[in-house]
């Protein structure tokens, strides 16, 4: 016989078979197996040769192991048998830890899966357009200040068509950024979700057509397509396709060619209206359309950017040399008005609030990550519980561990047990998990703005997903234990007392630690957002923001305009009103300014606003230099302009009363001019995130503006009611046809920090969540480590001990963990609140106060988890104690 | 009462005498019957009749023609014996008779 045990032939059974078959068989009779089939091999291959000896082994051993296998599973359901009992005893028997444990864990998987949530739904925006990986947003890149601006001619997207081979589709959208009223018959309503684009649109994004087709919608002037839901407010159920309704500000009627599916939730162009434009006239030096282009397959930006230098030659150099009077290169250098084009993503346009397009609803990149990391840590968090509870109390069964080592369980079975029964628990977790994640459901869209359902929430992939989650946990959490106590020697812990197993408290004090510290961090930030939410709701802005009620959609009373404002002007509780295009809080547009006697470079864009002569009064601005508007000078309506003092400061000037600008925005050098006749006090007309920029409010000169302010009297204010239904009444009798819409300035403004405000709720959403985690972790471990001293505690209390020493012998620790947590907290919590608060221009500072407190409350939580069981235990009896065993 | 297949075992296990393991059993059986056994199914049956205490197991030396694996001897019991005397009586009172009626119909 060979050494390797191979006969003197060298032959053996097919070497995969015989693993194969080892695998199955059991340590008992393995030997055997494993002979007799060899011994078979040998025999048939002596007769009939190699090749059948091998296809009979394979044979044989095949269904060996179908055999072998079918037998043993009698005994591994035995095993699970008593496995479940042993689990159910267990569970039983700690009914209180179990219920923590499995709450704690499913509290921190519900979480995290409702944050995974939003989540994708945040990072999926767009993603339901056909070939939604080939659309782009076409901005403009500025050399000035490196930003960019979705704003383009109208003239980009047909160029880019026909310039580019990889460009096979393009488009043009326009958003109205201001309501606008849409009139049919007897009904009319201010409407405010209205773009304005062609038949490229449909090109370009995925619609799906109730009504009409996608060719012949929009492909002739004046018409337009409806959204499903606009169309049943004008409609009702009938038939709108062939009908005309009427844009009132434009004063034209629209063919209604089509009627859409609403558009989803998840798209950045929110619509209800399309209509066709008449864009003859406009060129490239107007930016008010945004531009989207399909590019071909296996095309990207980076394959089109070599071309873009040629393209922007051919299509603008005439432009410029006729606007700015020099040639392209020039131009494009100039540090000030040089800019280039630039390809974004379609699905990258939802979170990108740099690009300047001033669409509503934009979600921020850093709130998904903000969250995605709270949720990781409340996650963290939550399992760090499960660990440490699941650990801390498999402790008390290093006997049984020994007993059953005895009778003869080896390693794997031990390991097995622990980690089933770990597994038990998680998958009752990820139950509850569910549920919770159902109930919180509403509140969750309420919290975040969503409409999410359950349905779609608890999906298979979602369900599937969140499982294998809690599942992962389940076998983390018992693989500690598992492994540790299945390594004791039996004999040591068969005569140990029972509870010696893990006394390792470090690691458990370093895991409270962090739970603690993940827990202030959260307060922190929530203290620190109301704190500027407060801050920025009572700012001062320079203007009378609680007196005011804004009225929109004047512009279509036309010369009527006077009139009715001397009429609301009576009104008792109006103190006056005053007609603009913008008010604070909204939209102001940029153009280009030049002074008298600048160069054509020298010109700067500043937000523009129009007004008439009450202006200052009905918003309580001040004038410092010079005067405002006035009625009674005729100049005033078509040559005078008032500025801001942060706009005198940028353009330098002094004394600014008396200078002049080109009436025209870009215009030529040989234009009319406008002359400064007052210098406004500066007040906040952005929001508070922004610095206050240069401003320059011209006269409407009798032309009507959108907005009407009305300044109420105080008593007006506090009392709104009567005086709207007055207002409303006046308006109705002056702009016969067009809606009453109304806001309050203060709730106009309020709502411009309205992502801050939903911010502020989530984190503390967030923190009250990890509180109950920690708290419930927390509570957990003292319950242990109470139980595990009661005899210290009996003796001490025999040798004259008061309640009050056993109280604070039993807190000391937790008290110093959660001090220690705190200081970890501080640093972070600093770091990452001053990050946000570069959000804003202008913002609240920290306070000493914070820490202080959070430290407080910390320690409140941490006592009043621990007092009931360190109490319960400071008044034991301590004989009971002392006999404990 | 014993099955089939068990009497079919316990018979090859008692004619293979001292020389009863999982080879020398299928070839027997094979050579009674014409059955082809596999040994999956084999070690399954020799197990159960060991429970029923029908058969005995002998564990023997290791042997160079299996690859240095011991092998595993079989013994009918004495309880197994009286099983398959049992068996044997039963199976001529059922068949009194029975082949002459059989021949008889085969005339007919």
């Amino acid at each position: 016989m060979n050494r390797d045990g191979s006969n003197r032939d060298g032959s053996r059974p097919p070497r995969l078979a015989v693993w194969i078959l080892g695998r199955f068989a059991s340590s008992c009779g393995k030997e055997t197996i494993m002979g007799d089939l060899e011994e078979y091999y040998r025999g048939i291959r002596m007769e009939h040769g190699a090749g059948k000896a091998a296809g009979s082994y394979w044979s044989q051993a095949m269904s060996a192991c179908c055999a072998l296998a079918a037998g043993s599973i009698g005994w591994r359901m035995t095993m699970l048998g008593n496995n479940l009992v042993v689990a159910r005893r267990n569970l039983k028997k700690d009914g209180v830890y179990s219920l923590i444990n499995v709450t704690g864990l499913a509290i921190g998987l519900a979480c995290a899966f409702l944050i995974a949530i939003w989540v994708i739904d945040e990072t999926g925006y767009d993603r339901f357009h056909e070939d939604s990986g080939r659309i782009y947003r076409v901005n403009r890149l500025n050399r000035a200040d490196g930003g960019s601006v979705a704003f383009t001619s109208v003239l980009l997207s047909g160029a880019l068509n026909d310039d580019f081979a990889a460009v096979t589709h393009s488009a043009m959208v326009c958003r109205l950024d201001r309501k606008i009223a849409f009139r049919y018959e007897d009904r009319n309503f201010l409407e405010d979700r209205v773009l304005v684009s062609d038949n490229r649109f449909f090109d370009i994004f995925s619609v799906k057509f109730l009504r009409g087709s996608p060719e012949t919608a929009l492909n002739r002037p004046q018409t337009v397509v409806m959204s499903r839901k606009a169309a049943s407010r004008y409609f009702g159920g009938a038939d709108p396709i062939g009908k005309t309704i009427e844009i009132v500000s434009l004063g034209r009627n629209f063919e209604i060619t089509g009627v859409v599916a609403d558009c989803p939730a998840n798209s950045h162009l929110q619509y209800d209206f399309i209509f066709t434009w008449d864009w003859s006239g406009y060129g490239w030096g107007s930016q008010s359309v945004f531009t989207y282009v399909k590019l071909a397959e296996g095309e990207s930006p980076v394959s089109v950017a070599p071309l873009m230098g040629a393209f922007v030659e051919k299509n603008l150099s005439g432009y410029v040399k006729e606007e700015y009077g020099t040639d392209l290169a020039t131009f494009m250098n100039d540090p000030d008005l040089g800019y280039s084009f630039d390809f974004q993503p379609i699905t990258a346009i939802h979170l990108d609030d740099e690009t300047l397009d001033n669409m509503p609803g934009k979600g921020d990149i850093d709130d998904v990550c903000v969250f995605s990391i709270a949720a990781l840590f409340i996650l963290i968090v939550a399992c760090v519980n499960f660990i440490n509870l699941s650990t801390a109390r498999a402790g008390r069964r290093s006997r049984e561990v020994g007993v059953r080592k005895v009778l003869g369980a080896g390693r794997k079975e031990l390991v097995g047990q622990f980690l089933f029964e770990s597994v038990l628990s998680s998958s009752a977790s990820f139950l509850l998990a569910a549920a919770l994640a159902a109930f919180a459901l509403p509140y969750f869209n309420e919290l975040t703005g969503k409409a999410v359902d359950a349905a779609v929430a608890l999906s298979p992939m979602n369900s599937a997903a969140l499982l294998s989650a809690s599942l992962l946990a389940g076998l983390l959490a018992g693989a500690y234990p598992a492994f540790y106590l299945s390594s004791f020697r039996p004999a040591v812990t068969i005569k140990a007392a029972p509870g010696t197993g893990t006394c390792r408290s470090g690691m458990r004090d370093a895991l409270v630690v962090f739970q603690y510290t993940v827990a202030t961090i959260i307060f922190l930030s929530a203290f620190v957002i109301y704190s500027q939410s407060r801050y920025l709701s009572s700012a001062r802005l320079g203007f009378d923001k609680e007196l005011v009620l804004v009225v929109h959609g004047a512009r279509g009373l036309g010369d009527r305009m006077d009139a009715m404002i001397r009429e609301l002007e009576a009104i008792p509780g109006v103190v006056s009103v005053a007609n603009s295009s913008s008010l604070p809080g909204g939209q102001f547009d940029r153009n280009g300014h030049r002074l008298e006697g600048a160069a054509a470079s020298d010109e700067t864009m500043i937000c523009t606003m129009y007004s008439d002569a009450r202006l200052d009064r009905t918003l309580g601005l001040k004038i410092t230099r010079g005067r405002f508007f006035s009625d009674e000078i005729a100049s005033d309506g078509t040559s005078a302009v008032v500025i801001n003092e942060t706009a005198a400061r940028m353009l330098g000037l002094d004394d600014p009363v008396g200078k002049r600008f080109l009436k025209e925005y870009g215009g030529a050098a040989d234009g009319e001019y406008v002359t400064i006749i007052g210098v406004l006090e500066d007040f906040h007309f952005h929001s508070l995130h922004e610095e206050i920029e240069p401003l320059v409010i011209r006269n409407l000169g009798g032309a009507p503006g959108h907005y009407l302010g009305v300044r109420l009297t105080n008593e007006g204010a506090a009392n709104p009611a009567a005086v709207v239904g007055k207002i409303r009444e006046t308006w109705k009798q002056f702009a016969v046809g067009s809606p009453f819409e109304y806001s309050f300035l203060d709730a106009d403004f309020d709502a411009l920090y309205r992502a801050e405000a939903r911010t502020g709720r989530i984190m503390s959403t967030f923190f009250v969540l990890s509180v109950v985690i920690a708290c419930l972790g927390l509570y957990g471990l003292v319950s242990f480590s109470t139980e595990q001293r009661t005899k210290e505690i009996g003796i001490r209390k025999v040798l004259g001990a008061s309640v009050g020493d056993i109280l604070v012998l039993l807190s000391r620790r937790i008290a110093l963990l959660v001090v220690v947590a705190n200081l970890i907290a501080w640093p972070a919590a600093y770091l990452i609140m001053d990050r946000w608060l570069e959000n804003f221009a202008y913002k609240t500072g920290f306070t000493p106060w914070m820490p202080v407190i959070s430290c407080v409350v910390g320690l409140f939580f941490a006592m009043l988890t621990v007092s009931h069981r360190a109490v319960a235990a400071a008044r034991s009896n301590p004989v009971r104690n002392i006999r404990y065993e | 009462m014993l099955t089939r297949n068990d009497e079919i075992l316990l018979i090859a296990v008692m004619s293979l005498r001292d020389d009863a393991y999982g080879v020398t059993i299928i070839r027997e059986v094979e050579r009674r019957t014409g059955k082809k056994l596999k040994f999956g199914g084999l070690w399954v049956s020799m197990d159960n009749l060991a429970k029923k205490g029908l058969v005995e197991k002998r564990m023997a030396d290791p042997e160079p023609r299996r690859g240095g694996k011991s092998k595993c001897f079989y013994r009918v019991t004495k309880h197994g014996a009286g099983a398959l005397k049992e068996a044997a009586e039963l199976q001529e009172r059922l068949w009194k008779g029975i082949p002459g009626i059989i021949e008889r119909g085969e005339k007919a």
